[in-house]
């Protein structure tokens, strides 16, 4: 009886070391929201516009981040991800933007984004998300003085102040 | 997840074949007087990981206190060190734990034998702290801005969580008085308090928890030496 036992303790315990689970985190699970933004006609602001071929850059210190789904195309709304590491985002909208031999041409705009981000806690696998509340939009940065010159853009409107979700548009941009 | 069911079935299904046969004899021996007393131990899976990983020290004593001819009430006492390193964040779980209830005989023993197979059942508690000691943002657009890395730690203290549980093992007497056992656990978590709206990923005592589920799974392998303390 007692071999038994033995044996069936050492079955037994073999099967459970061999037995943990990973943790993935499901491509499903909502991450940290966008930005988005909707085109609007700056003489008539409930109608959509759409802007001809649009380029948008990150400004990431002094470099310029292109970002790959906004590179040109016809469109009145968009979606920009927020940095994350400080409370603060630039960016470049072109409008009627071309590369030509690494040289961007257009009409330039600076956007400058502020807001508070605030963690949320998904899952285990997932750990955090970020949403941020508090959005500001300037059409340049406020940190460098001078009004904007020769822009594209008219105005603002931020629409929901803060961005917990990508179900509708948080900015508006008059054109 | 199904496999893991598999394998608790067949890890019980296992003793029950064994054990079969011999109950027989038992029928037709003499009755023989029978040891009461405190069977006090620990438990060797933590102190085994406890020296395999660095991420872990864990320690466990148990008792059983034999109260009739099937029953015993029995306790355990631990205390955890527990760190783990997922994807997204890496967290530490530290505190202390005690467990309470009944384990119940299923097992006619041969003689004055004291060995078991036993279901019982046992309420839990443990006061714990969950510390993030890093993290980084999960965000899928991060190839214009990079990863965020925090290395901030979130302290959450004076954790509580109260549980119940289901129990199911042997214990089986391999020299004079010094028994070994092993056991399942199945769990229920009542309240588990958190903080920060950051769910309770390990509890002491109750293990891991699983995201939208309050049950839990555990199992032990128990080293015990049985002090008589009455024959009847």
């Amino acid at each position: 009886m007692k071999i038994h036992f033995y044996i069936y303790l050492i079955i037994t315990f073999s099967m459970f070391v061999a037995c943990e689970k990973d943790d993935l985190c499901a491509e499903t699970t909502p991450t940290t929201p966008q930005l988005i933004i909707s085109f609007k006609d700056a003489n008539n602001t409930n109608e959509s516009k759409a802007v001809e071929s649009l380029g948008v850059y990150a400004i990431d210190n002094n470099d310029l981040i292109l970002i790959e789904t906004i590179n040109g195309i016809n469109t009145d709304s968009i979606s920009i991800p927020l940095r994350n590491d400080i409370e603060v985002s630039n960016f470049k909208f072109y409008k009627n933007y071309s590369l030509i031999d690494g040289v961007i041409e257009g009409e330039e705009n600076h956007i400058y984004l502020e807001y508070n981000a605030v963690e949320v806690f998904i899952s285990r696998a997932c750990g955090f998300i970020n949403n941020y509340i508090d959005l500001s939009v300037f059409n340049y940065d406020p940190n460098v003085f001078g009004n904007p010159v020769g822009t594209w853009i008219s105005g603002y409107e931020v629409i929901i102040p803060i961005v917990e979700n990508e179900n509708q548009a948080h900015v508006y941009i008059f054109h | 997840m199904f496999i893991f069911f598999t394998r608790i079935l067949l890890v019980f299904l296992i003793p029950v074949t064994i054990f079969s046969q011999e109950n027989i004899v038992s029928t037709d021996s003499v009755t023989q007087k029978q040891k009461y007393g405190l069977r006090i131990g620990l438990d060797v899976n933590k102190l085994v990981n406890s020296s395999i990983s660095n991420n872990y020290d864990g320690f466990e004593l148990n008792a059983d206190y034999r109260i009739s001819n099937k029953l015993y009430i029995a306790s355990e006492i631990g205390l955890i060190n527990n760190t783990e390193d997922e994807e997204y964040l890496n967290f530490t779980t530290k505190g202390t734990y005690i467990k309470s209830g009944i384990d119940y005989n299923m097992y006619t023993n041969w003689l004055d034998m004291q060995n078991m197979i036993f279901a019982g059942f046992r309420i839990g508690y443990s006061d714990f702290d969950q510390i993030i000691n890093n993290y980084t943002i999960y965000d899928t657009n991060n190839q214009i801005w990079g990863q965020s890395f925090i290395n901030t730690p979130i302290n959450n203290k004076d954790l509580s969580s109260l549980w119940v549980e289901l129990i199911i093992g042997v214990k089986a007497e391999i020299f004079n008085n010094l028994f070994l056992g092993f056991n399942l656990e199945v769990k229920k978590m009542i309240n588990s308090e958190i903080k920060n709206n950051i769910q309770n990923m390990y509890v002491p005592g109750f293990n891991k928890t699983f995201e939208g589920s309050s049950f839990g799974v555990g199992f032990g392998y128990k080293l015990s030496y049985l002090i008589p303390i009455v024959k009847k």
